[in-house]
């Protein structure tokens, strides 16, 4: 019994485990899941984050002739989904966590893309890059139809099909 | 045993196989079936009330119960219907449903009949009447009272002691909560004590209530609902994620690659690992023993740096995707993982020794907080709290899933039924987390994290059920079409075992009310319900129910 | 007795009670500091308590709004018994020779029977079970407390302290007396808050127990009053075991005096500080079931004083 309290009152010699921190950095191992942050050269503002963020801080909606991305950091819970679900490793999960700021602006990240406009309607399709990204999937001779909006590309498909099966004549 | 052998075995009418484990039995006369059914002593595991209505008009209400011997789960189900939805109540012959059928009552307004306390449990007070959140009908973001007809109300009762002149014995009201230094969630508990003595203990809860369920049904994907699962508990949320998918994998007939499922293993014990520590922190602290508080959380440094290595966050892991898992471990991880499990079992192993030397720790909980073995089975306990009353359930061995179905463990089982049993259940068990991590690390399989599938099929059951840190954790989802849920019931472990802390209360000293309470390891983050268990069968004095009344 | 020692008796007294008002929380804060260090945390410094008083002195006086006018006068009351005390009870300095036994005890116990009767009539239930623990502790503690001075009284005829002390005595060694530092240790480390007696005020069970009804200027008065009657209490002991007078007169020994006084007080307040690390806490059943142990132990004392052991 005494050999229990004598043991623990050794320990008075051991160094203490404090961390020092914020006086000393405190280092996060490789993996670990900070502060996301979006590359704006490589986004495409195709909303896939968006859907996939399972609290809603990343948001997309369109306004203006503009596509805009907006991530709050607010709402973040530092899942990764969106880095996992992204085409084109736009979103990237650094390491930094010192996140805490005064200012709300501080924890809000948009990109703003421009929107190309349907070739025949004028109304704002999809962004420059996504049709771009679109138009390598697709053979060569389809690839017109990712600049023109979902209803002129129905309206033009359809009077093609009709063409061919003869019912336009 | 399987689903098919057991319902030829016992002739069971109406039943059908869900899958594998899942037996559903439909009953018009659900006291009937229950009788029968007794006689194989299931445990009472949940009761799920769903809103079918937009389906098949009908209300749903499936028990769940347990067969841990031959690792199956039966599921009792019940209809209702508008106008006024009623089936009958099972708790007269399963005392452990009581808690279980007030929530299908206060949240969808189904009424039990014959349901020996059908007060309120979930919902505060001051909900109105006849507005039942669960309902179809109701939307997830609807506050049913505004705030300013909240700030008109009376303040609440003032809890004043007076101890009574010229009595020979004076009884005083000790509220525990719903903030204390004791209590690190907020629950609240009455103490009515005579000097040191409990003489009367009533317990209320669900202060942390969030309408997980609600919001699972509402306004999220399948997988989206994974990493809500897991911020259900701060202490054991990898096991409800893992849980849930368990559940929707189970639905979706999705089988999880195996190396996958040795990855789930490996952080489900590493998860046990920290909770089990945290928890000799506490109690520790409780008894009064700061060092050994401190030291055993110095120890659990090491495996939250451990989780953070592995997963990239200290707790939460979202780790867990429905069909398999988003990180693997490679090589220098699984090794210094083996690092520190060496650096852990050396010292605990040590520290304990050192801290039963103490002979007024041993004092303090040997014999404290008694739960008999038949009270401990009546009321549905589960987990460590159950295996120190001499209980043999453990989900990992009676009904194994994720990497425990390639191995063995070894289950400790204590007969002490008092405070100091549950510590050496944990501390084994905090041995054999540590050997099953050893073996997961060895044995796992080379192989793909993720199961391809499809789209999930809508409207089919599903149970999932992990042995938690604290006892069986069984997540019950029925899914819904186009990547949603239809519903999701996640039924925590400390639901089951905060019903039998009353009964360990009456009788102890007031000095033991907080390791006892400690001692079921409650988390009750996990539980999000209201209980206000009233024991009226204690001789009054009049000065307490003079308190009670002002 | 002259103009010359009455004068020099106040002057001491007044010393020994000034340092010992900044002297006690020091005491206080090297206590956790030694804590700390055996959990193997930094701990808060040394000069931590310190700067808690000043910051509690600094905020108005908050006592519970439904206790009784008692309560609201407790605090100063407590700490101005805890004063006289220190101007009684020689420290630092050797300040009153005409301290006795009776007194001195009687003091150190009225400064927590002040605080006790106050938790007594807060209307927050801690508070009352606090002081109930309080009470029972004491009612054991003090019988001790009061066996082992009866029996310094009995085996050296006098109840001075000056004359008693050191009541251990080489030449003529007395296995009463023994019995007596023994029990006086043990009391003064119960009397000192100390885990494993650390029972009125547990936080875990009592959220802080009997000073929960304060805040502000009276829990900073009630906090230093407590703290200064802990150091009081352990100087009584080491002015009853140490051989004060083989240091010599005149202003040499005095300097010697302070000296050894500090390193004894403050070496006392580093071996409690450790030990109340290494234990957890009794239940009050159990903390009385030991002092009825302590208690059996100062009745033979006292029977074995009076029969000239």
């Amino acid at each position: 019994m005494v050999a229990s309290r004598l043991a623990f009152i050794k320990e008075v010699v051991g160094k203490p485990v404090t961390e020092q921190y914020p006086y000393k950095a405190v280092a996060v191992p490789e993996g670990f899941r900070g502060k996301p942050v979006i590359d704006p050269a490589k986004c495409l503002g195709c909303g896939a984050c968006a859907n996939a963020c399972p609290p809603g801080a990343l948001s997309i909606h369109d306004e203006d002739g503009y596509r805009v991305l907006r991530l709050f950091l607010g709402r973040c819970i530092f899942c990764g989904r969106c880095q996992e679900v992204c085409p084109v490793g736009a979103l990237r999960l650094t390491r930094e966590f010192e996140l805490a700021s005064t200012s709300r602006d501080d924890l809000v990240q948009e990109v703003r893309l421009v929107l190309e406009k349907c070739s025949m309607c004028g109304k704002p399709v999809a962004t420059r890059r996504e049709i771009v990204f679109v138009e390598q999937m697709l053979p060569a001779d389809q690839r017109w139809l990712v600049h023109l909006c979902p209803e002129c590309r129905a309206l033009v498909s359809a009077k093609i099909i009709g063409y061919v099966r003869g019912c336009n004549r | 045993m399987r689903c098919d052998e057991f319902i030829s075995r016992y002739d069971l009418e109406n039943a059908v196989c869900l899958d594998e484990r899942l037996v559903l039995v439909k009953a018009e006369n659900t006291t009937e079936v229950s009788e029968k059914l007794l006689s194989l002593s299931p445990r009472y595991s949940t009761c799920v009330g769903i809103d079918y209505r937009p389906i098949n008009r009908s209300y749903l209400v499936h028990h769940v119960l347990a067969l841990d011997k031959y690792g199956l789960y039966l599921v009792l189900e019940a209809r209702a219907h508008d106008p006024d939805p009623v089936v009958e109540s099972i708790t007269n012959l399963f005392p452990a449903a009581n808690w279980h059928e007030r929530e299908v009552m206060d949240m969808l307004g189904i009424k039990f009949i014959g349901h020996p306390e059908p007060y309120r449990l979930i919902l505060p007070d001051d909900w109105p009447e006849k507005v039942y959140p669960l309902r179809k009908d109701y939307p997830y973001d609807r506050k049913p009272v505004e705030l300013a007809e909240i700030l008109e109300r009376p303040t609440p009762r003032n809890y004043t002691v007076s101890i009574r002149r010229g009595s020979s014995v004076s009884e005083a009201e000790i509220p525990l909560g719903p903030y204390h230094p004791a209590l690190h969630e907020p629950e609240y508990y009455e103490l009515v004590i005579e000097g040191e003595r409990i003489v009367e203990a009533r317990y209320r809860g669900f202060f942390v209530h969030r309408g997980m369920e609600k919001l699972a049904e509402s306004r999220l994907t399948v997988n989206q609902v994974a990493f809500l699962a897991e911020r259900i508990c701060g202490i054991c949320g990898y096991t409800h994620a893992t849980a849930y998918c368990q559940a929707v994998e189970e639905a979706a007939d999705i089988e999880v690659p195996a190396r996958a499922e040795y990855i789930r293993g490996i952080l489900l014990e590493i998860e046990r690992l920290h909770s089990h520590l945290l928890w000799f922190g506490v109690a520790f602290h409780l008894l009064g023993f700061d060092t050994g508080f401190m030291a055993t959380w110095r120890l659990r440094e090491k495996i939250m740096d451990l989780a953070e290595l592995l997963t990239g966050n200290r707790k939460t892991y979202g780790l867990n995707l429905v069909g398999g898992v988003r990180r693997d471990i490679d090589e220098s991880k699984a090794h210094a993982v083996l690092e520190a499990l060496d650096f852990i079992e050396e010292k605990f192993k040590k520290l304990v020794r050192l801290v039963m030397g103490m002979h007024e720790i041993i004092a303090r909980t040997k014999n404290i907080g008694i739960l008999t073995r038949e009270d401990a089975k009546k009321l549905g306990a589960v987990g460590p709290h159950a295996r120190a009353s001499g209980l043999d359930i453990d989900v990992r061995r009676d009904c194994p899933y994720a990497a425990y179905k390639y191995v063995d463990v070894s289950v400790p089982v204590m007969d002490g039924c008092d405070v100091l049993s549950r510590i050496l259940v944990r501390f084994e068990e905090i041995i054999e987390s540590v050997r099953l991590i050893r073996v997961f690390l060895r044995e796992m399989p080379k192989g793909g994290l993720m199961a391809e599938y499809d789209d999930i099929p809508g409207l089919r059951i599903g149970i999932g059920v992990t042995e938690a840190p604290r006892g069986e954790d069984i997540h019950y989802v029925v899914t819904g079409r186009e990547n949603k849920i239809y519903r999701w019931r996640p039924r925590a472990p400390s639901y089951m075992n905060l019903a039998t802390v009353p009964h360990m209360l009456v009788g102890e000293k007031l000095a033991n009310a907080p390791i006892i309470i400690a001692s079921i390891d409650p988390c009750f983050s996990c539980t999000d319900h209201v209980v206000v268990i009233d024991r009226s069968s204690r001789k009054k004095i009049p000065l307490e129910k003079a308190l009670r009344e002002t | 007795m002259t103009l010359q020692t009455t004068l020099y008796m106040c002057v001491a007294g007044l010393i020994n009670a000034l340092a010992l008002l900044v002297y006690a929380p020091l005491l206080d804060g090297i206590g956790r500091k030694i804590k700390a260090r055996i959990q193997r945390r930094k701990g808060p410094s040394v000069m931590q308590t310190i700067y808690d008083l000043r910051k509690l002195y600094g905020i108005r006086a908050i006592v519970d709004g439904l206790a009784g006018n008692y309560a609201r006068y407790a605090p100063a009351l407590s700490m101005a018994l805890a004063v006289m005390a220190a101007l009684m009870i020689p420290s630092f300095l050797p300040s009153s020779t005409y301290c006795d036994l009776i007194i001195a005890a009687y003091l150190l116990i009225a400064v927590t029977v002040a605080q006790t009767y106050a938790s007594l009539s807060m209307s927050i239930p801690y508070s009352v079970i606090g002081g109930c623990r309080e009470a029972s502790i004491m009612m054991a503690s003090e019988l001790c407390f009061a066996g082992a001075i009866a029996s310094i009284a009995a085996a050296y005829g006098t109840l001075y302290v000056w004359r008693a002390s050191p009541i251990i005595r080489l030449e003529s060694l007395k296995p009463s007396m023994i019995i007596a530092a023994g029990v006086l240790s043990i009391v003064a480390y119960v009397e000192s808050m100390n885990l494993p007696f650390e029972i009125s005020e547990a936080e875990p069970e009592l959220a802080g127990g009997t000073m929960i009804g304060y805040g502000g200027r009276s829990l900073a008065l009630v906090m230093h009053s407590a703290m200064i009657r802990k150091a009081l209490f352990i100087s009584f002991v080491l002015d009853l075991l140490f051989p004060w007078r083989a240091l010599g007169a005149g202003l040499p020994g005095i300097a010697l005096r302070i000296i050894v006084f500090t390193v004894l007080l403050t070496g006392a307040y580093v071996v409690m500080s450790m030990l109340n690390a290494v234990y957890g806490r009794y239940t009050p059943g159990q903390a009385l079931r030991t002092l009825k142990r302590v208690g059996i132990a100062s009745i033979a004392a006292v029977i074995l004083a009076s029969i000239g052991y």
